[in-house]
């Protein structure tokens, strides 16, 4: 436990002295260890954080503060600086004199030593392999682990202590020729108690980042202007991710910010369009057992056949909208309260393959590989980067394009994808919203939009 | 907010304590702390949302043998959680074979910096913060009824921050700063549009909280019934704040010492005291600026802050460095190194600073019969190995008098041709997310893609 149990009930005791109608007390400790390889060189980072957030809410309001310090008389001090000067509110509840009892008794399982010599040979391996190409000039290689425990307690009497492992891989590779630089990089990452080196996995990782280096040096700028537009499979998910999945969560429908407010069992897709945000699936990057209000992760069906079947809720963007929670209840660590994010969110598969999408498009771009985006809840307006694309040219793919970036609105894209692919694949990425960055995965098969703006540096169709 | 924290945190103790352990192993040493307190006040519409306090504390160290450097952190100053920190560090020297050591800095002398704390900030309750965030509310949502749900939020930061090397060297200073911000929603029939303001000050009395959310709230408006552009190309006027203000970040990573060393960056050693730019864009990093949040009187290695010219006249003057990648690359050394929370040593801004034109925004309007008025920029988009960029922007398209709201629409071009084709600075600084003062400037040739 990284907080004793007397401890947690004595606080949210006094908590609730304080007029709050709920407590929660999350506690949480982080061991993380970088591995990094610039310019043939490694580097590694060890470090140690710890803390505690806690929440009371008086009605739908909520106060949150946090600490480094876990003992009692911090706890207390912290509470007593948050309650300080604010006025006791209306609905105050009676309190309960009874001691709060925590059935759970939980020891949290010794952490799993990687081990670091081998993890360096093989770095200082695939940096040799992924530098034999002449035209690749540098290589940056990180191995993320991140070893979370955490322990979750309420005034509902509810105590729950999880433990989260983490693994990302990530690489950059720089392409040189002829004065001209581009760029190509690559991640995977995974959770679960049983993590190891895929030596195989990552090596393709490091292969698939050169590729895109070098893909680039050749492309030319992309064109801008409205175009069909295939959205490649795996991290090509970002665009649902975005233009879509952020305007679901409780966080903006429940004072009706997004687009998608009022909207249930409406038609908000194409038929073709079946979404899920689901954070049960085994070892995926954005999958929790529990999320950090300690409810159990669920499969969430968000669009089934075009029609908007569900939200994500937290505790108190179910408490402000009715809608059920749906352990989606996330945050980055201790420093935030939780709000409704999400987990692995996907475009389920459907018929076609990529041949037949690419096959009746006279002129249009297959985005092949994306990079980050962002989206306004409020108006639905997103964008992304493309970081390698190839034109589509009287149905055939055509030569490499750099530079091109995609902007539309997330509503009017549902309408408009005319093709999901048979072949779904996640990609793992870190989302940046109201309550910090959590690990995530995206997902879909290949799509088509019929029309889409791309962004690029050279008028023209040609 | 009561004194609950900084007063346990005994510097000058931890001092001992890491070179006690150094000492041990014949190892050099520099740490680089801070702590924190914090508070938050997040209106959402008429209703309080959240309300934040919080208190933090960190340490980053470092410890040198021979050309090596090993790092590690913690959150826990007590003299065990010190000790493991150490030997973390220690561990890490052991498996890392880069070489990356530049010089510890010794008999420093710093700049006064008590203007840059203000203990009148700290009487403020939660209650009076609560407040505040209520006018921004009240002065957004009282423009006009299409103004829908807004978020307003009052937050401020005091920090204490130390620092320490086996040279002998010890300092600290205190900083705090107040941040105020609006996000305003407009929406008449179908059309909708968002727009932010923010503020930033030392003192609460510098701020005027209602002003604060009437910008954001008129700003949204005039962005209503937005249209999407032709996709052409036009003279492009990034506006003074957000639009010209990411553009100053992006170029500035680029001129980091170590991006350029590694190769990372689209600029090269030899890119130095070369016309690069435009002779209307100047550049400076400054850690003195009191509007400025990056302030600092010792950059992250304790050396004493300068202020650093970048570009003089289109001239790229210098990069930014730390004791390392000044050596390694053999350029001054302009004392930007900075720690990030994960441990690692890096370089960083300060405050960015461009100088403003003689031309008033009404005048860059006029160059051109017909121009495009970028207000904010979006998302990724910036590729720092060659300069080349594809954003989304929104703004405006003028023409004969006529101001019409664009959106969803991209700029596109390369980072060093726009910097080397400003065509005329204004006259109307702007300081954008508490980092960087900036003017509008019109660039006369870029790609944009609307329908």
């Amino acid at each position: 436990m990284l907080i004793p149990k007397t401890v947690l009930s004595n606080v949210i005791h006094a908590g609730l002295s304080e007029g709050a109608s709920f407590c929660e007390i999350y506690a949480e400790e982080n061991l993380s260890s970088l591995m990094k390889l610039k310019s043939s060189q490694t580097e590694y980072i060890s470090g140690k954080d710890l803390g505690v957030g806690i929440r009371l809410f008086y009605g739908d309001e909520e106060l949150y503060t946090y600490t480094n310090s876990l003992d009692e008389k911090s706890l207390l001090k912290a509470l007593k600086s948050l309650v300080a000067g604010k006025k006791q509110r209306d609905f105050q509840k009676p309190l309960s004199k009874t001691p709060l009892t925590f059935p759970l008794t939980h020891e949290f399982p010794k952490e799993i030593k990687s081990d670091l010599n081998k993890e360096k040979n093989f770095l200082q391996k695939l940096d040799k392999e992924l530098r034999g190409d002449s035209l690749i000039s540098q290589c940056y290689i990180t191995l993320n682990r991140i070893y979370k425990k955490v322990q979750i307690a309420n005034s509902e009497g509810a105590l729950t202590c999880d433990v989260r492992p983490y693994f990302s891989f990530h690489v950059q590779s720089i392409a040189e020729e002829g004065g001209r630089k581009e760029f190509g990089s690559k991640t995977v990452g995974q959770t679960g108690e049983s993590l190891f080196l895929n030596e195989d996995l990552l090596k393709t990782t490091g292969r698939q980042s050169n590729k895109i280096a070098l893909q680039n040096l050749k492309a030319e700028p992309a064109p801008a202007g409205k175009f069909p537009v295939i959205i490649n499979k795996g991290f090509g998910g970002v665009i649902f991710h975005e233009a879509c999945g952020h305007g679901m969560e409780t966080t903006s429908v429940a004072k009706k910010m997004s687009v998608f407010s009022d909207k249930l069992g409406k038609k908000v897709a194409s038929s073709c369009v079946t979404a899920f945000d689901d954070g049960t699936l085994q070892g995926q990057y954005g999958s929790i057992a529990r999320d950090d209000e300690g409810r159990p992760s669920q499969k969430t069906c968000l669009i089934e056949k075009g029609i908007l079947k569900n939200y994500m809720a937290d505790r108190l963007g179910a408490q402000k909208t009715s809608y059920n929670v749906t352990g989606s209840a996330r945050r980055q660590n201790y420093k935030f309260p939780p709000t409704s994010r999400m987990r692995n969110t996907y475009i389920d598969a459907g018929k076609s393959s990529l041949k037949e999408i690419i096959q009746d498009i006279d002129c249009g771009l297959f985005a092949e590989t994306l990079g980050g985006g962002s989206v306004s809840p409020g108006t639905g307006n997103y964008n992304f980067s493309v970081t390698s694309a190839r034109l589509i040219k009287k149905g055939r793919l055509d030569r490499s394009v750099k530079g091109a970036s995609l902007v539309g609105n997330g509503l009017d894209t549902l309408s408009k994808i005319s093709k999901v692919g048979k072949d779904l694949e996640l990609a793992p990425g870190n989302c940046g919203s109201i309550s910090g960055w959590v690990p995530v995965t995206v997902g879909q098969p290949p799509i088509l939009v019929s029309e889409l703006t791309v962004g690029g540096q050279k008028k023209g169709r040609d | 907010m009561t004194k609950f924290f900084m007063e346990q945190v005994k510097t000058h103790q931890i001092y001992e304590w890491i070179k006690s352990f150094a000492q041990k192993d014949s190892v050099d040493f520099d740490f680089h702390g801070f702590c924190l307190e914090q508070s938050k006040v997040l209106f959402e519409k008429q209703d309080l949302k959240n309300c934040t306090c919080s208190e933090l504390k960190h340490l980053n160290l470092r410890v040198l043998k021979g050309d090596r450097a090993g790092t590690s952190y913690t959150k826990d100053f007590s003299k065990k959680s010190l000790e493991d920190c150490y030997q973390r560090a220690v561990d890490s020297l052991n498996f890392s074979d880069k070489k990356e050591r530049g010089f510890l800095s010794k008999n420093e002398s710093y700049k006064d910096f008590s203007p840059f704390y203000d203990e009148g900030f700290k009487n403020l309750t939660i209650e009076d913060k609560i407040k505040k965030a209520e006018e921004i509310t009240k002065g957004s949502l009282g423009i006009d009824k299409r103004i829908q749900p807004v978020y307003s939020s009052v937050k401020d930061f005091n920090t204490e921050n130390f620092f320490g090397n086996s040279e002998g060297s010890q300092s600290f200073y205190k900083a705090n700063y107040i941040m105020a911000s609006c996000y305003s929603l407009a929406i008449q029939e179908n059309s909708r549009s968002e727009s932010d303001s923010e503020s930033f000050a030392r003192n609460y009395d510098n701020i005027d909280f209602k002003k604060v959310g009437q910008e954001a709230a008129l700003k949204a408006l005039n962005k209503l019934n937005a249209i999407v552009p032709e996709t052409k190309r036009y003279p492009v006027i990034f506006k003074a704040g957000p639009a010209a203000g990411e553009l100053l970040l992006f170029l500035a990573n680029l001129m980091n010492g170590k991006a350029v060393f590694e190769g990372a960056s689209c600029l090269k050693k030899d890119s130095l005291s070369n016309r690069l730019f435009s002779k209307e864009f100047s550049l400076y990093d400054d850690p003195f600026s009191l509007w400025g949040f990056g302030s600092s009187p010792f950059d992250g290695e304790g050396f004493a802050s300068e202020k650093t010219t970048l570009v003089e006249k289109g001239v790229l003057e210098n990069y930014l460095t730390d004791s390392f990648f000044s050596k390694a690359l053999k350029i001054p050394h302009t004392r930007k190194a900075f720690w990030n929370e994960g441990g690692s040593l890096n370089i960083s801004t300060t405050n960015l600073l461009m100088p403003e034109g003689k031309t008033s925004f009404e005048y860059l309007v006029k160059e051109f019969p017909k121009v495009i008025i970028i207000d904010s920029l979006k998302g990724a988009g910036y590729n720092p190995t060659s300069g080349d960029f594809s954003k989304e922007a929104i703004g405006f398209l003028c023409e004969g008098g006529e101001k019409t709201p664009l959106h969803q629409f991209t700029v596109s071009g390369n980072i060093k041709d726009l910097f080397s084709n400003i065509l005329k600075v204004g006259a109307d600084n702007e300081i954008y997310a508490g980092r960087v003062k900036t003017p509008s400037f019109l660039v006369p040739d870029l790609m944009i893609a609307g329908k």
